[in-house]
């Protein structure tokens, strides 16, 4: 009965106008617009760490809350719209669920901001237990609301996941042909010869491991759920600092392996060579989904209660997990650009910078996971550096080069493409030196008032990030530009 | 799932399952340690959902409906709350509750594995990857107070 009854109010998004290509805009403009205000608070945290302006350390909190908890968010979205388009090449998937998908993140992306600008949360994004309900400055109401936008953040994660997993039994027959592991076991080949293409085998990694990780987040969110309509219920901090990183770290983690299979699709197009599967991408991924759920200890080093077995598996999962599927792509990359008639357009530069980007993003993450250094650079600046580095110059440059190509640019940047572009860059490297040079001297993450040198790298930071902004303005004008030129003629390049 | 050749695990499977909601009521055994408590719920809402999953396989079917998707994530979120250990404590003093919420892990499974597989044919894995993984996890302390306190 309930079956027919669903069936009597099932939801065609086409009906309503709602194009496959339209969805998928609406979240790439939902999740630039949000990126770029994300943007600005950053610089406003980095002004006033610098003293260029004030802040009361409540607000500072409330702000790196906001900053930290919405650009995961906003990235797990735009990276899944762009790869979502191109996986439709391949599998079957329904607009209808991305639409709910994209609806829920945006749902739980408004949650956390009313908490924090209305209701003035501000333990950061990593919400770390006790410390939303002990000593809070904000009231009970906005932590329960945040809880619930982390929630519908993962609802959201969940079910795109859920979708893609389907589309690839479909397609593929199993998640082990998703992974192209037919190409190393005989008798899982198909009689019609068909093996999954990297960004599929990329799309079943995250979708797996999104699985999990949701999984994770939402015992985590219904724990502090728990406690906050009840202050008896017991929860074990280490237990939940755990779940929290398992959570938050492999989110944000999964959105560089969403980008992977982003990078697999689009590049071919401005190559004009194809990406093929062989056996070593069918290992390399299957490692990484192995491993990336359990490289989250890393964080963890300094909780000295913590059992060493797990300190150490940690350790090893990063490299185990990073390494594979790293090499493979940008190895796969260099070659697929290597020689080729490539296209050089702003989409284009976009992804080969992003892989510069990821790769040293990553290599100062695993130099951080390392035991030894991490005794001198934990919780310095050196762990936003990282991670800025593979978000900011490697994840959120695939995005606007895949918002650059879904624009649709047929011709060369012009000059003033090219002087945005170069500020952009400029802006950004800038400001990332700035975060390692505060790292290698010890200046402390997270903190509203920081001792010397932060002050000062910070007033350069600042400085750097009006210039990226000055040039992410003008490359995103350039793609509006674009897609308004390039409506009614068929999408991209 | 529902060949001929798997029914004879399917029924070893309802056995087991009603075993351990029936067996520890009827001898009066006490709970096991709270982590065993959350893997014997996860093994329920597994079983469930091979249940579920078998019964849709019992005939090919297309896609159904995206919210059946929403069906999925929202019995995950219900197999957990009813996991809180303070329900536990609220109903263990009574034996029939007690086996009843036992049933509800067992049917929460049911439900979960078959709006899965009713979404899109062989979709069912991934609830039950799901209902693993928070077997496992719950079992490592969820709702339990640190250690020695």
């Amino acid at each position: 009965m309930l079956a027919r009854q669903l069936e009597r109010t099932e939801f065609h998004a086409e009906d309503a106008g709602l194009s496959p290509r339209r969805v998928v805009g609406i979240g790439l403009v939902i999740g630039l617009i949000t990126i770029y205000g994300l943007a600005m608070v950053g610089g406003i945290m980095k002004a006033a760490q610098g003293n260029l302006l004030h802040l009361a350390p409540e607000t500072f909190y409330a702000l790196l809350t906001l900053h930290g908890a919405g650009m995961i968010a906003t990235v797990v979205l735009l990276t899944g719209v762009a790869h979502w388009y191109f996986l439709r090449e391949h599998l079957t998937l329904r607009v209808e669920v991305l639409l709910f998908a994209v609806a829920a993140i945006v749902w739980g992306l408004l949650a956390a901001a009313v908490a924090v600008l209305v209701g003035g949360f501000a333990p950061g994004w990593t919400f770390l237990y006790p410390l939303p309900f002990v000593g809070a400055t904000w009231p009970a109401w906005a932590t329960g609301l945040f809880f619930f936008g982390v929630l519908f953040v993962g609802i959201g994660f969940a079910i795109y996941c859920l979708d893609i997993l389907a589309g690839i039994v479909r397609e593929y027959g199993s998640l082990l042909n998703g992974l192209a592991l037919d190409t190393l076991i005989p008798r899982l080949r198909r009689a019609d010869g068909k093996v999954a293409p990297p960004t599929v085998i990329a799309a079943t990694m995250v979708a797996i491991d999104g699985i999990l990780t949701v999984s994770a987040g939402t015992i985590l969110v219904i724990a502090l759920l728990g406690r906050w309509a009840s202050p008896n219920f017991p929860i074990d901090p280490l237990w939940i600092k755990n779940l929290t990183y398992f959570f938050g770290h492999t989110i944000a983690n999964l959105t560089i392996y969403v980008s992977a299979g982003v990078i697999y699709a689009v590049l071919p197009h401005y190559t004009q060579r194809p990406w093929h599967t062989n056996k070593i991408y069918a290992i390399s991924w299957t490692t990484s989904l192995i491993f990336v759920p359990w490289a989250w200890p890393h964080h963890l080093y300094m909780d000295f209660v913590q059992a060493p077995w797990l300190q150490l598996f940690g350790e090893g999962s990063t490299y185990i997990a990073s390494i594979p599927a790293t090499v493979v792509t940008i190895f796969g990359a260099l070659l697929l650009v290597y020689r080729s008639p490539m296209r050089w357009r702003i989409g284009s530069t976009m992804f080969v910078a992003g892989l510069l980007g990821w790769l040293i993003g990553g290599a100062a993450a695993m130099l951080d996971a390392t035991i030894p250094f991490n005794d001198v650079l934990h919780n310095t600046l050196w762990v936003p550096a990282h991670f800025h580095t593979y978000l900011l110059g490697g994840v959120f440059l695939f995005v606007l080069g895949f918002a650059s190509h879904f624009a649709g640019e047929r011709a060369a940047p012009g000059r003033f493409a090219k002087t945005a572009e170069w500020l952009f860059f400029v802006g950004l490297g800038g400001f990332l030196l700035t975060f390692y040079a505060g790292g290698i001297e010890g200046v402390p993450r997270r903190e509203a008032v920081q001792p010397a040198p932060g002050p000062f790298l910070a007033d350069i930071a600042t400085g750097f990030v009006v210039i990226l902004l000055v040039g992410l303005t003008g490359v995103l004008l350039e793609t509006l530009w674009r897609a308004r030129h390039s409506a009614g003629q068929g999408g991209e390049a | 799932m529902m060949t001929r050749r798997n029914v004879p695990w399917l029924g070893l499977l309802v056995v087991a399952m009603a075993a351990d909601i029936l067996v520890p009521a009827a001898l009066g055994i006490g709970d096991p340690p709270l982590g065993l408590h959350h893997l014997e719920h996860a093994f329920l809402l597994f079983g469930g959902g091979v249940l579920g999953i078998a019964y849709v396989r019992r005939s090919p079917r297309e896609w159904g409906d995206p919210l059946w998707l929403f069906a999925t994530i929202l019995l995950g979120a219900a197999g957990l709350v009813l996991m809180v250990p303070e329900l536990y404590s609220r109903v263990d003093a009574y034996p029939v509750l007690h086996t009843l919420l036992h049933v509800g892990f067992a049917v929460v499974g049911y439900f979960g594995g078959y709006a899965a597989e009713r979404y899109s044919p062989r979709s069912g894995i991934a609830w039950l990857l799901m209902v693993v993984m928070t077997g496992a996890l719950t079992a490592t302390g969820f709702g339990a107070p640190p250690p020695g306190v």
